[in-house]
């Protein structure tokens, strides 16, 4: 019988291994290069300008950065829509991708290779990446040296369905070498995230606000 | 334009002037001062933007060169403290009278006022108090000396921004709607103005229908630098929300605008952001809990459980759901552009309390005289697992409110 610790960590493990698939599974020609964030959907742009104002210190926010590269991938069906900038900022090579519900940081090898470091460096090293790029206060816990597949989290109890703020909860860890962060971007009033495959759809999104009007009204007839 | 007279007369023929020394000496205004105003004005002149910064506006309000805004309490005596000099254009008596007479039937009036060598101060006192009425005033008041002498300029001229009590400036500095600027009170005059009632509860009530929804989801519209929806931000907080009204905002950045509309006038009252939600395991839902979103900004509907190694999480649901029955991510579009169902953790709302009547407004859902009525925003209680894509399905519904 699961208890209900063990039962949040897999399901934590479970989206955080579904959204590092997705990401994956984008074959490079899949990436489609824009000029200009103005390329964007006006809605999905303010969503990421938005959250990465949340989560990036100035420093290392890519709206706030220089020469950034962008793409774009548009999900067919149910695979989510992904933003993707590439740039440097705080002496480090940086690729952020960002769904419609996560960020997912990936820190370039050729910047910080975490498994080549000692091992009693390595936490340390992790935490000043993260102290450097992320403007809350991150501190994850290490139950062993990080090495390749390694995962690590802020707060295993924090629920990512419930959680208040994006900060509550950061998930992180070694893939093939490269040192990656995921940060959750809670809505704290939801119960959970919006639809990932209706990021990029602006009709989608107008007809939504037309909804939040109306709802309250059919509420207040009751 | 008497003064433009006096100048021209200044260089007068050689005999003109015996009748020039008969004449009544220019009774020159200096400066107007108006000691029962609030002084609480920063920023008249320097652009800011939302922004509360303690830049004085220039004392005293009004020189002839300059005409400062002032802001004063409605029902009070209006106090002048006026400058002016008794130009030697002509014969300089020892003592004068002043009068003048402002909009809505305020009049100034003093007698027998010992005129000094070089500049004389005298207060005045308004001979009735300001209209009871939130309000943007042209106070331009016409100065006349009953007493034959001339006044230049004989017009001053301001702008008053009538309140209802004196502005709640205590949070200033640290709270960034808190504090009184020029551009904040023009904002909340102009909003309350319009709406021609003094009782807190209806300006509240009317502030709140301004936004007959909130928002959950940054607009395009609003400059980044305001953090839309939630406006927390360097930059007067919720106060930029007033430019973006048809955007709205999240509910408590709502409150936080309505409540800095309220102390920017000094209307009476409390106002606080008050979140609302059930809970399964108390009283099966029914019971309404509730938490001040300024002390506890995480609070909210956070219940889980397992049952048969499958996590249940607690949720309120907008909208009729089944048991059984899967549902995509909250507010997802169908090919209809009907919305799915939406699971929340909370109902936020504004707490009003005046003259010990509570009342909490709701973003769009309506005032509510209880914490349990407002649970009546949402279908009902229920306990979701989670589906693919951030789905859910419905695994039991707790708690029915309509």
């Amino acid at each position: 019988m699961l208890d209900s610790k063990h039962a949040l960590r897999r399901e934590a493990g479970f989206r955080i291994d579904a959204w590092l698939a997705a990401v994956d599974d984008v074959a490079p020609s899949e990436w489609k290069p824009i000029a200009d964030i103005a390329e964007l959907p006006a809605q999905a742009r303010a969503e990421s300008r938005y959250w990465c104002d949340q989560i990036f210190c100035p420093g290392a926010n890519p709206y706030e950065a220089p020469c950034v590269t962008r793409a774009v991938r548009c999900g067919a069906g149910s695979a989510p829509d992904l933003l993707r900038h590439d740039y440097a900022a705080e002496g480090l090579l940086l690729h952020v991708i960002e769904g419609r519900n996560f960020l997912l940081v990936h820190v370039d090898r050729k910047s910080l290779d975490v498994p080549a470091l000692p091992e009693g460096e390595r936490a340390a090293a992790v935490s000043r990446v993260a102290q450097t790029i992320f403007r809350a206060p991150l501190s994850f816990c290490h139950c062993a040296p990080p090495d390749d597949g390694a995962l690590f989290c802020t707060d295993a109890c924090a629920d990512p369905l419930l959680a208040a703020s994006w900060a509550e909860r950061a998930e992180g860890g070694v893939r093939r070498g490269e040192l990656w962060f995921a940060c959750y971007k809670r809505v704290s009033q939801l119960v959970g995230f919006w639809n990932p495959a209706q990021w990029f759809c602006d009709e989608g999104c107008g007809v939504r606000r037309a909804m939040r009007r109306a709802a309250p009204r059919r509420r207040s007839k009751r | 334009m008497n003064h433009t007279r006096a100048r021209r007369r200044s260089a007068p023929a050689a005999d003109e002037r015996p009748r020039e020394a008969e004449r009544p000496a220019t009774l020159a205004l200096r400066a107007i001062a108006f000691p029962s105003s609030h002084h609480l004005l920063k920023a008249c002149s320097d652009d800011v933007g939302w922004r509360y910064e303690p830049l004085p506006c220039p004392a005293p309000a009004w020189t002839p060169e300059r005409h400062g805004p002032i802001s004063h309490t409605m029902g009070e005596d209006l106090d002048v403290a006026l400058t002016f000099e008794l130009m030697k254009d002509g014969r300089r008596p020892e003592i004068v009278d002043l009068r003048g007479d402002g909009p809505a039937a305020l009049r100034f009036a003093r007698n027998a006022i010992r005129v000094a060598n070089d500049v004389t101060l005298v207060q005045l006192k308004s001979g009735r108090p300001i209209p009871r009425r939130v309000a943007k005033v042209s106070l331009d008041i016409r100065w006349s000396a009953p007493s034959g002498e001339p006044v230049s300029p004989e017009q001053s001229e301001n702008v008053a921004y009538v309140t209802m009590g004196r502005p709640e400036v205590d949070q200033a500095g640290f709270v960034q709607e808190d504090g009184v600027t020029l551009k904040r009170m023009d904002r909340a005059v102009s909003w309350v103005e319009s709406l021609r009632t003094l009782r807190p509860h209806g300006i509240v009530r009317a502030l709140m229908e301004r936004f007959p929804y909130y928002s959950l989801r940054p607009s395009p519209k609003v400059p980044p630098k305001y953090r839309h929806p939630t406006y927390f931000n360097h930059e007067g907080g919720a106060w930029p929300m007033s430019d973006y009204v048809e955007e709205s905002g999240e509910c408590q950045a709502i409150v936080r605008l309505v409540r800095a509309i309220l102390r920017q006038l000094g209307v009476p009252g409390e106002a606080r952001t008050l979140l609302v939600w059930a809970d399964p395991d108390v009283d099966g839902g029914r019971k309404a809990l509730a938490a001040y979103w300024d002390e506890d900004p995480s609070a909210g509907l956070s219940r889980s459980r397992v049952v048969n190694g499958v996590r249940w999480i607690a949720a309120l649901v907008d909208s009729p759901v089944e048991i059984g029955k899967e549902y995509p991510a909250s507010h997802t579009i169908h090919d209809g552009g009907q919305p799915s169902p939406g699971i929340n953790r909370y109902e936020a709302c504004l707490e009003f309390t005046h003259d010990g009547v509570t009342r909490l407004y709701g973003g769009g859902a309506g005032i509510f005289r209880t914490r349990e009525s407002v649970l009546r925003a949402f279908w009902g209680l229920i306990w979701v697992s989670p589906a693919p894509n951030d789905g859910f399905k419905v695994e039991e519904i707790v708690a029915r409110y309509y």
